[in-house]
Formats: structure tokens, C-alpha cells, sequence
């Protein structure tokens, strides 16, 4: 009897030999660092330089020759600027009428945000870059069933969008008539009724339209259990940051466009990234997250319909693509990337530097060179 | 008739026919969009941004410029017309949602 119980316990254990991997894979990967104190909840951390790279940046964010009362709005017109270094804020500055207290509009750099949020419901549980979006949403269109979160994430969902402003007749315009025509009711609704053009996941196409679907799924993956205001529970209360996120008529954040933030919270937000999502202690995304959201994306590099841009997850990069050799910031390491948004808003992470460059503007040409901006950035800590 | 008034109303004119007729057009009016954009906007530059009208009237200045607005302070609301035909209200809710549209 003792004889047969033991066979029995030696081939359970054979079996579950063969079909448990061994346990050196296993096991976890071990922890990312996630330092406890590397950023305060309260006042950042200021020592402000006052240094000739100091001025060399003044200069080249606010010229001395701008008219900021001009109505031809030309040339560079900076609003407001941080750069804060190893956690601590070296620089800051802001035009007349703006201060760290005022919330400014990110415009499409809300996107990269909803890209973070994305990854806090992964992390969460509720959602996964896998699904279909109609596993989370209603659609108009059947045919976007097939889109998943990832290809939302890539700006590769094939729809028939056009993201454009100026030069084109305003009724043909996309995401205008997502903004304030006809889809300012329900965004994610009108996006899924266009056609596709494209098979998901194949083809880059910059579209404010997959953003505000992505904030639509991502809505509904975490408003269960973080509630209506969930960019507050799930991650901005987290990072101590009092933002504005404005909603389109169905309720949904418009996560292509109207977030409104301080530069200093914006630098919040850029310091999370920077620290691969972590904050305080804790992990908030999942791990290699962040470094998702900056790798080129494979719909930009298809070889049927390869794209100059350099784009991650709802994040620019600097890196080269198979059509565009040189990187979109030369004087920049390829390791940097960005939030950015229409007339000159842009969140800039630089790794290599443990910095972040924060700048909210008013462009209206194309005077400005964020690339030199971010050579004077780095110059702030390299100048002896 | 002014000459901005004028090149909207061309421009209108132009986008109704639509060119190409393989390029997609929506169910809008330049005149809707013109006013959906004074009133959402506006309405976040006063509210939100707390900036001054005339700043907040320059920043969402477009050519042609076919709208006009008039802020509510105690309401929170701008209202916006372009040249009579869209017509639009921005609400301002709160500091967490900023403004809203309510179409007229």
C-alpha cells in the first residue's frame, strides 16, 4: 500500500513535471525600481539656474522682438516652460498672462495621457491590448469590430480619416467634424461609423478619431471601479496633478484633444514616464509599458506603406523610420520622446538626461525648432 | 457686406459643392463648425485658462473669421454665430470638465 501511494506521488509528480515549465522561467522577472521618494506629492523640489545656458534658452523660447499683442501671431510664442532635472525644477518661465497656476491646452498631447491611462487598465486588469474594441464599447460600424485596443494605440484602426485643418474644405475635415460638427455628441460613436480603408493593425494613419475610440474603450474598461472621473482615481490623484478634461455630449473624455494642464503638472506627468511608470513606490503601469509606448510602432514600418513618422504608442518619437533617416530632433538623443500638440504644446522626455522639458505655446507659423530647444535643455546640465 | 463675411460665405459656397467628388464630406456647415469652435473654445480660454476675453477672442481667431460670440460671466456660457446660420452654446461645468457644447 505505501509502495503503490508512493508510484502515485512519483508520477503525479512526473507529470507535473511535464507540464509545469521549469521553475527558473517561472518565476517572475524581478521588480522595476521604483524608488519611494524619487518625487515628491507636494512643491517640486526648485533650484532655479541662473547661468548664461540659462539665458541662451530664454532667448531662443521668448525672443526679445516678439510683439505678444500682434495679431499676425507670428514667430516663437512661448507660454510657459519647465525643465525639471533629476527631479528638480532648473527651469521656469512664463510669457505675460501665464503662471504655474494656470491650466493651459495640451491639444494633442493629451493623447500620449490616454495612452498611459490605457496602461493603468491593463495593469489593472480590465482591459487588454488584445481585445476587441467591441468587447468594452458599441459600435456604429460592424466592420470596426476588428480593430483592437493595440491598433487604437498604434493609430493603425484603417479607418477612412482625415486629420486635416487648414488647406482642405472644413466640411471634408475629419476630426473637425468630430470636434464641433456633427460627432461632438458622441466621438467614438461617429469615428466607428467610418468605412475602413485599411485592414487593422496595417497602416499608420494619424487620427484624432482613434484616440477618442481608445478613451471610449478605456472608459469603460475602468469607470466600474474608478468611477465616472476615472483619470482622477485611477492616475492623476496618484500623481497629485489638478488638470481639466473636457468631455464630448456622451460623457466621454476626449482623449485626442482637450486636456488642460500646468506646465508643472505636465512635468508631473512627463516625470512618471520618465520613471518607466512608476511613482512613489508603486507600479501604475504595466512593466515595460512605457517602453511600448516609445518603440516605433509596426504599422508605421509595414513595408506595403512605410511612414516617415516616428510614432510609438500615442507618443512621438525620435528615432529614425524606414523612410526618414534623420531623427526628428538630431541635437536630441534617439532615446527621447514626446507628447506633442497642435500649435507648439509638447511634453519631452529625455532619458539619457533624467530630464523633462515641458513648453505650452501659441505657434501659428513654423518659426519655432523644438531640436534647439532641447540642445539648450541639455546644455542646462551640461555647461559647466 | 465686409470682405470677411464675404470670403466666408465663398468658402461656404465652395466646401457645399464639394470639388472632388471623391473626397467624403459631413453632414456640417462651415457656419456650424465656425460657431462650434468660438463657443467650445472660447468658452475653455475664459473659464479654464482664465484668460482675458480679448486674448481669449485672438487665440481662437481663424480666417475667415465668420463668427462672433458673446460671454456670459455669470452664467459661464459663450454664445456663438456664424453669420446668423450656426449657432452655438459652450457651458463651463468645473474645473475637472471645463466646457461642454449644448447645441442650439
Amino acid at each position: 500500500m505505501a509502495y503503490t501511494g508512493a508510484m502515485l506521488l512519483l508520477l503525479a509528480s512526473l507529470t507535473f513535471a511535464q507540464d509545469v515549465p521549469p521553475l527558473i522561467d517561472a518565476l517572475p522577472p524581478p521588480p522595476p525600481t521604483c524608488a519611494p521618494n524619487q518625487d515628491p506629492t507636494g512643491p517640486w523640489p526648485t533650484a532655479l539656474l541662473d547661468t548664461e545656458a540659462a539665458e541662451a534658452l530664454n532667448a531662443h523660447l521668448f525672443p526679445a522682438d516678439i510683439d505678444r499683442t500682434a495679431k499676425e501671431r507670428t514667430g516663437v510664442r512661448t507660454d510657459g516652460v519647465v525643465v525639471v532635472h533629476n527631479g528638480t525644477v532648473i527651469y521656469e518661465e512664463y510669457a505675460e498672462g501665464w503662471d504655474a497656476n494656470k491650466r493651459h491646452l495640451t491639444w494633442s498631447a493629451s493623447k500620449t495621457v490616454m495612452g498611459a491611462l490605457t496602461g493603468v487598465a491593463v495593469h489593472t486588469g480590465v482591459l487588454s491590448p488584445d481585445d476587441s474594441i467591441c468587447d468594452h464599447i458599441t459600435v456604429t460600424n460592424d466592420a470596426a469590430c476588428a480593430i483592437t485596443v493595440e491598433s487604437l494605440l498604434e493609430m493603425s484602426s484603417g479607418f477612412d480619416w482625415r486629420e486635416t485643418y487648414e488647406g482642405v474644405s472644413p466640411t471634408a475635415s475629419s476630426v473637425l467634424g468630430m470636434l464641433y460638427g456633427e460627432g461632438q455628441t458622441n466621438m467614438a460613436g461617429f469615428v466607428t461609423g467610418h468605412p475602413l480603408r485599411a485592414t487593422p493593425g496595417e497602416d499608420w494613419n494619424y487620427s484624432s478619431g482613434d484616440s477618442n475610440v481608445l478613451s471610449a474603450v478605456v472608459g469603460s474598461a475602468l469607470a466600474e471601479s474608478n468611477g465616472e472621473f476615472y483619470p482622477w482615481t485611477a492616475l492623476f490623484d496618484r500623481l497629485a496633478m489638478r488638470p481639466t478634461w473636457e468631455r464630448d455630449g456622451a460623457g466621454t473624455f476626449v482623449g485626442s484633444s482637450y486636456l488642460w494642464a500646468t506646465p508643472r503638472d505636465m512635468a508631473r506627468f512627463g516625470t512618471f514616464l520618465l520613471h518607466d511608470g512608476c511613482w512613489l513606490g508603486t507600479e501604475i503601469l504595466p512593466r515595460d509599458w512605457v517602453a511600448s509606448m516609445t518603440t516605433l510602432n509596426t504599422a508605421v514600418t509595414t513595408a506595403a506603406s512605410p511612414d516617415d513618422d516616428a510614432y510609438g504608442w500615442q507618443t512621438w518619437l525620435n528615432v529614425p523610420t524606414p523612410t526618414a533617416t534623420e531623427r526628428r530632433w538630431p541635437n536630441a538623443p534617439s532615446s527621447a520622446y514626446a507628447a506633442m500638440g497642435h500649435w507648439g504644446q509638447s511634453i519631452t522626455v529625455l532619458p539619457e538626461h533624467d530630464m523633462v522639458v515641458v513648453r505650452m505655446a501659441d505657434d501659428r507659423d513654423r518659426s519655432y525648432d523644438h531640436g534647439t530647444t532641447l540642445a539648450l535643455a541639455i546644455a542646462l546640465v551640461e555647461t559647466p | 457686406m465686409n470682405r470677411a463675411i464675404l470670403i466666408g460665405l465663398l468658402t461656404a459656397l465652395l466646401a457645399g459643392c464639394g470639388g472632388n467628388k471623391d473626397i467624403r464630406t459631413y453632414d456640417n456647415s462651415l457656419f456650424q463648425l465656425a460657431s462650434g469652435f468660438a463657443a467650445k473654445e472660447i468658452c475653455s480660454c475664459v473659464f479654464v485658462a482664465e484668460q482675458d476675453e480679448e486674448t481669449c477672442d485672438e487665440w481662437t481667431r481663424v480666417s475667415p473669421n465668420v463668427a462672433g460670440h458673446h460671454v456670459d460671466y455669470n452664467a459661464k456660457t459663450v454664445r456663438s454665430r456664424s453669420l446668423g446660420m450656426g449657432k452655438t452654446v459652450a457651458r463651463y461645468v468645473d474645473a475637472q470638465t471645463g466646457c461642454v457644447i449644448d447645441r442650439d
